[in-house]
């Protein structure tokens, strides 16, 4: 598909193509923001066209040199929402503030819970854990059933149904949440509903470290309790404090939390105050993150956590924060304490090697520029069987590279030196 | 390998020329019986530098002729490989080799507290490897997912005979999420020799109940206002009178025969909870108008209900030497309109339809009975399983909800995918397999012309008119 | 022994070509099944012998086509006759196909396909030496006193059968033969009152467990039963299973006259392969003039003794018997007659007795009536599997219902040198209640 330059005019004067300023400074890129998925392979065509990457993160979008950052913001048509069959076809354009009350007018919710502002096509791109269901990871790749892809040769691809089960064909849904935009551009998703809970109810606690008993009775009582609790957290900002959300009916909560305090041994209440500071926290914005992904046994959790503590002891002066039951421990820097790569890069391999020992692995996640090649080197497996197929798919769908992600890096020649002169 | 586990003698290929779905047959080369993952990888890199096609095989349960050597060449059996490697108590996991029965891994985990949860009708024989390569789904699976949810590494030996492993022992996806894509490949991507899949610890309370309904049309309500009220059944089947009258004969389980419909309903998790959901449940089955209702009194009772309900489709054997069924998903919404129109169909055509299925997924098992040697009453299904297809992807569904594409459904991809939606899917095969030797001829709807005329073709299952022969 | 050809009427194709409709190729039969378990080949299970069968039948039917692409019978006879006929899969089998009368309508069809010479031998034997008490009494004294006179030891110890493998198998196999404590016909045991059974002795099960018998006879009397001992012959079991039904319904015929002239209320077995020909009996005779009637009449009261024990709750056991013990299921009893629990609620009744599970009881033990003689290698493997689960119980006691799988296991365990014992369960009933 060649664009025409009558084609070209017709985006730009419909603002579709405009050019990028940060601040007050005007940048040699554009921003891009179709109204239309036929737009949105319009545009990819133009990237290819003159190689320059595309991106749809914002932030990455700053890192490049003549960016194309395509915001999908105008994207957000409901085109179906099957209210009985608790099933929604939306654009991904959309804000998750958007789609939460859209849904709740409904009595219906999206069941993970993010940022009012995040948008809908970050979430799935990203495959993004919510705190909330953190309880089975949280992932969103569980509630898509179908979706629509614009792949960089412009094509506009269709995958999975309105229907919760389905295995026709390759499970492309599976494959494209979390390909962290770097294979195509998902415009659209169907979603698996539930209905809003009658009541839902957060305890915060102060308790002592994870190393302490109280969490072997803790983390059978989780699992038992598994439909019920959505959410389990334990932060560390100079001491450790518990964040638990169930969901249900109200006097179901009486039971819970009886049991939840004798687990705990008559724990402290944090105050309200706190738990709202946790449960912002808990979406890890704007800040640099370390993900580990361990088995979510006891003892993988404490031998992580002390390998943490010996690697940085200064630990206590930034968030960590532990996902019981799901198996996520995440270290989160902002800005202004993010250390220097040489200081980190030692201790991140041996975390990384420590993970892949109990079953697990690191990821990093926005992670400051120079850290790329290294962010590159842990977001994708070591096997070099693995490592070939995965570049080899890449370069199937976006032979060009046009499309990547600071969250999965394909490196390329091309690639290395934009990153590297950004 | 051993002589012993290489198996070429003619009535020998011939036990391997079909699966469960007897409608396609065709005999492989050879049959190999390999023992560990080296072994098949060698078997591969054989077939690979030879160019011989090869097709992996489980315990032959699959209906949709998914482990059927349609070009010949090697079948690859891998029930051998049936051991359990590691039970991780502590982190929720087991990791076995794909020739472990499904069933076998949940009797391993009787005394921990844990259970495998996707669990098909034929779990008592399938293995964990044909579960994985079709993304087999299962009566309990509205609640806790399919196999996919439940897989967190794979060992895979890839079409060119290399071995990899992804994933560990979280459900985290590390770099593209490959197993995502390989669950469900059908073999056709390469050969899974083992996995780690997920444990979840057993309820507490589980509840078994049994609801009749005098029409269709009220149970197919009463399904409907269950899910939209947002209370998730552990199980939610159901049965028509026709599947009541076999299942009683093959179990002697005393289901009622005098109602249209019976719905198999489970409620688990503490016991709370499930108080809590029962008067819920109770509620709207009452007001669907349920003739009568049972619960199960005991664990046996409740074992003995799920033994037939997942040895029905079998149980029809007592009618019809045969059968023919279709995998749709609906929205569940639909389920009331499409039914009736699949009981018209049969009525239409004269043949014998039995509906059991997984409604709470809205997830058809419209299973047509037949005798193959009836070549009328041959035509007749046929021509009725096209029509009770129509019917479904009008109302919005899918071809297949958990037993795969296979043979036996690929021409129908063309219905339901675009040219560039399949293209995508053939790029992905041509990445892993540029031979097209794994498992050849699979999914994708076979075209005319592509030097595919040695198979007997004149199956109607496997053509269709106009461009697709 | 005569070389006429014996005449056995073949089954018809279409009877056969319809019982084999039921089976829908589920698959459901297959991990039930040993054979399919050791070899891992699917021509060795339920679902590729029946699929072989319907092949070669409908080939022979269908004329049209090329006849030397037909499969042949001696291409399918070796893996019919590999089945154990364990019965598993009838078990598994949720289609009701009726595998065990397939496999034995189509081992008459076979027939022509053995070696005659074999196949004469084997009728000699099952017509002749099985039936006569006499002659097997008198292979037993040799036997007894090849063991006693420490002539199997020098044999065990000089490894001179190491030549002959297969005999030294063969040898492997002869337990030690016990003392006989002879029956006499017409014999009784305790109150003519009580209700009224006929103990069925068996060929292979008085010779070589003799004891089982008088164990039987002192549980049943001690349940106020009144044990009578009529006139009575070899089942048939093995001329059954090997497809010689003359052999067969002449052996039967004399068991239903002769046994049901002493009017019993119960016919009584303790072998579970003798019980599940003795309730055939029915099928047998079934178009067999009178003995139609008189062998359903005869079937009907056919049950094994620990079936009939189940039935009450045991009179009190005076001594508590403290060992922990592990059920083996005899194929026999569990899936040809379907007496699952029966065994076990009897043995949970006896003080002190601690029933252990073992995994995969009901899995065939490889002995299946001559299947250890014919099959020596695939017995072999089965087995294995078998003391595998057993040595995990650590039970002091195996016990098992069955003359074929005692003599199995007895030589599984003793290759391993495992001490533990092996019993029949009404021993340990019998032994429950003091002298």
């Amino acid at each position: 598909m060649d664009l025409s330059t009558q084609e070209l005019e017709a985006l730009e004067s419909s603002s579709v193509i405009q050019p990028l300023s940060i601040g007050d400074i005007q940048t040699e890129g554009f921003i891009l923001t179709p109204n239309k998925v036929e737009q949105v392979a319009q545009l990819l065509h133009i990237s290819v066209q003159q190689k320059r990457p595309l991106s749809l993160n914002y932030n990455d979008a700053l890192l490049m040199e003549h960016p194309l950052w395509m915001n999908m913001k105008h994207l957000k048509t409901i085109r179906n929402h099957r209210i009985n069959d608790l099933i929604i076809t939306v654009e991904t354009g959309i804000t998750m503030g958007e789609l939460r009350q859209t849904l709740a007018s409904q009595g219906q919710q999206f069941p993970l819970s993010y940022p009012d502002d995040l948008l809908l096509a970050d979430v799935i791109a990203q495959d993004r854990p919510a705190a909330e269901t953190g309880l089975s990871g949280g992932y969103p790749r569980d509630y898509v059933l179908g979706l629509e892809m614009v792949t960089p040769d412009g094509e506009i691809t269709h995958y999975g149904g309105e229907v919760v089960k389905n295995v026709t064909g390759y499970d492309l849904n599976k494959f494209y949440t979390g390909s962290h935009h770097t294979l195509g551009v998902i415009t659209a998703v169907t979603l698996k509903l539930a209905p809003l809970p009658e009541a839902t109810q957060d305890w915060g606690f102060y308790v002592s470290s994870p190393h302490h008993p109280w969490l072997e009775d803790l983390l059978p009582w989780l699992h038992q309790h598994r439909h019920q609790l959505t959410a389990c957290e334990l932060f560390q900002k100079e001491s450790w404090a518990l964040w638990i959300r169930a969901q249900g009916t109200k006097n179901s909560f009486s039971t819970l939390e009886a049991e939840l305090k004798a687990c705990l041994g008559n724990p402290k209440p944090t105050s309200s105050q706190t738990t709202r500071s946790f449960l912002k926290r808990t979406h890890l914005d704007q800040s640099h993150l370390l993900r580990l992904t361990i088995p979510k046994g006891l003892s993988a959790l404490r031998k992580t956590l002390k390998e943490i503590e010996s690697l940085f002891p200064e630990v206590k002066s930034y968030p960590i924060q532990l996902r019981l039951a799901a198996g996520f421990v995440h270290l989160i820097w902002q800005p202004d304490n993010m250390p220097q790569l040489t200081k980190l890069k030692q201790p991140l391999k041996q975390l990384a090697k420590l993970a892949q020992n109990q079953g697990g692995h690191l990821q990093l996640l926005d992670f400051p520029s120079d850290f790329l090649s290294l962010t590159q080197k842990l977001n994708l497996p070591n096997d070099p069987v693995a490592q070939a197929l995965m570049y080899q798919l890449k370069a199937l769908y976006d032979p060009h590279n046009i499309l990547h992600s600071r969250h999965l890096v394909f490196s390329s020649p091309s690639h290395t030196k934009e990153s590297s002169s950004s | 390998m051993g002589h012993r586990f290489v198996l070429d003698g003619p009535e020998e290929l011939i036990a391997y020329e079909c699966d469960a779905c007897l409608l396609i047959k065709n005999a492989p080369e050879i049959v190999v019986l390999p023992k560990t993952t080296q072994e098949v990888s060698q078997v591969v890199s054989f077939c690979h530098t030879h160019k011989i096609p090869f097709t992996a095989r489980g315990a032959g349960t699959g209906l949709s002729g998914g482990a059927l050597p349609l070009k010949g060449g090697v079948l690859i059996s891998l029930n051998r490989m049936d051991q359990i490697l590691e039970i991780d108590t502590e982190n929720h996991t087991a990791t076995v080799e794909v020739g472990v029965v499904n069933a076998h891994l949940n009797q391993a985990l009787e005394a921990t507290g844990l259970f495998y949860a996707p669990d098909p009708s034929s779990q008592s024989a399938c293995t964990l490897g044909g579960n994985i390569a079709e993304n087999a789904g299962g009566i309990h699976c509205i609640k806790y997912g399919v196999t996919t949810d439940h897989i967190l590494a794979l060992e895979v030996v890839l079409p060119d005979g290399k071995i990899t492993r992804l994933g560990g022992k979280t459900r985290s996806s590390h770099g593209l999420n490959l197993i995502g894509l390989l669950v469900g490949s059908e073999g056709t991507l390469g050969i899974i020799t083992q996995a780690t899949v997920q444990l979840t610890p057993k309820p507490t309370e589980i509840r078994a109940y049994l609801a009749t309904f005098s029409t269709i049309e009220s149970a197919g309500n009463a399904v409907s206002q269950i899910i939209a009220s947002g209370l998730i059944p552990s199980a939610l089947e159901f049965m028509d009178a026709f599947t009541v009258k076999a299942v009683n004969q093959a179990y002697d389980i005393g289901f009622p025969e005098d109602s249209e419909a019976v719905l198999l309903i489970e409620l688990d998790g503490t016991l709370h909870v499930v108080l809590d959901q029962e008067d819920r449940l109770m509620a709207i089955l009452s007001e669907n108008n349920a003739q009568q209702t049972r619960s199960a009194q005991t664990a046996e009772d409740r074992q003995a209900i799920w033994a037939a309900r997942k040895g029905a489709v079998a149980a029809y054997g007592r009618f019809q030497p045969a059968f023919y069924l279709h995998d749709t998903v609906i929205p569940r919404s639909e389920l009331t309109s499409v039914l009736k129109k699949i009981l018209a169909i049969g009525k239409k055509h004269q043949i014998l339809i039995g509906n059991v299925f997984h409604a709470g997924d809205g997830n058809l098992h419209p299973n047509i009975l037949f005798d193959p040697d009836d070549a009328d009453m041959l035509q007749r299904i046929l021509k009725g399983g096209e029509e009770i297809l129509d019917v479904c992807l009008q109302a919005g569904g899918v071809l297949s909800g958990e037993h795969g594409i296979g043979i036996e459904k690929s021409k129908y991809m063309s219905r339901l995918f675009s040219e560039a939606d399949l293209n995508k899917m053939k790029q992905i095969k041509a990445a892993f397999d540029p031979q097209q030797l794994s498992n050849p001829l699979k999914i994708f709807p076979i075209r005319a012309g592509c030097g595919e005329t040695h198979l007997s073709i004149s199956n109607p299952l496997l053509t269709t008119g106009g461009a697709w022969i | 022994m005569t070389f006429s050809e014996p005449s056995t009427p073949l089954p018809s194709t279409n009877s056969l070509l319809n019982s084999l409709k039921s089976c829908i190729h589920c698959g459901f039969c297959l991990p039930v099944c040993p054979t399919y378990k050791v070899t891992g080949s699917e021509v060795e299970s339920p679902r590729g012998r029946l699929y072989l069968l319907k092949h070669m039948l409908q080939d022979a039917k269908n004329e049209s086509d090329e006849p030397n692409e037909h499969l042949q019978p001696k291409q399918i006879e070796p893996h019919l006759s590999q089945c154990l006929g364990c019965l598993a899969c009838e078990t598994a089998c949720p289609s009701g196909v009726p595998y065990g009368d397939i496999l034995h309508q189509s081992q008459k069809m076979f027939l022509t396909q053995k070696n005659p010479f074999i196949r004469h031998l084997k009728r000699f034997f099952f017509q002749t030496v099985l039936p006569n008490s006499n002659l097997l009494q008198f292979g037993a004294f040799w036997l007894r006193l090849y063991q006693k006179a420490g002539l199997q030891r020098l044999v065990r110890f000089s490894n001179v059968l190491s030549l002959l493998p297969l005999i030294q198998h063969y040898e492997a196999l002869i337990p030690p033969i016990p003392q006989h404590k002879p029956f006499n016909i017409g014999m009784s045991f305790g109150n003519p009152e009580h209700e009224r059974v006929a103990l069925f002795t068996g060929c292979i099960m008085d010779v070589m467990y003799n004891s089982v018998h008088w164990a039987t006879i002192k549980a049943l009397v001690n349940n106020g039963y009144y044990v009578t001992l009529p006139e009575q012959t070899c089942c048939g079991a093995l001329a059954y299973h090997g497809g010689e039904d003359d052999i067969a319904k002449k052996l039967a015929r004399k068991n239903v006259l002769s046994i049901l002239r002493s009017q019993p209320d119960w016919v009584i077995t303790n072998s579970a392969g003798c019980g599940s020909t003795l309730k055939d009996y029915t099928k047998l005779l079934a178009n067999d003039g009178i003995y139609a009637e008189k062998s359903r009449l005869f079937s009907e009261k056919t049950v094994d003794i620990m079936a009939l024990l189940a039935k009450k709750p045991l009179k009190p056991c005076r001594l508590p018997i403290p060992q922990t013990v592990a059920y083996h299921a005899a194929c026999h009893l569990h899936h040809a007659q379907g007496i699952i629990n029966e065994p076990e609620n009897v043995l949970h009744q006896i003080e002190g007795l601690t029933l252990l599970p073992l995994k995969d009881a009901a899995f065939c033990c490889g002995s299946a009536g001559i299947y250890n003689l014919e099959h020596p290698e695939l017995s072999n493997d089965i087995l294995a599997e078998k003391i595998r689960h057993i040595e995990a119980t650590q039970a002091q006691t195996l016990v098992t219902g069955n003359p074929g799988c005692l003599l199995q296991i007895t030589k599984g365990l003793q290759e391993n040198a495992n001490p533990m014992r092996i019993a029949h369960p009404i021993e340990l009933v019998a032994e429950s209640y003091s002298k």
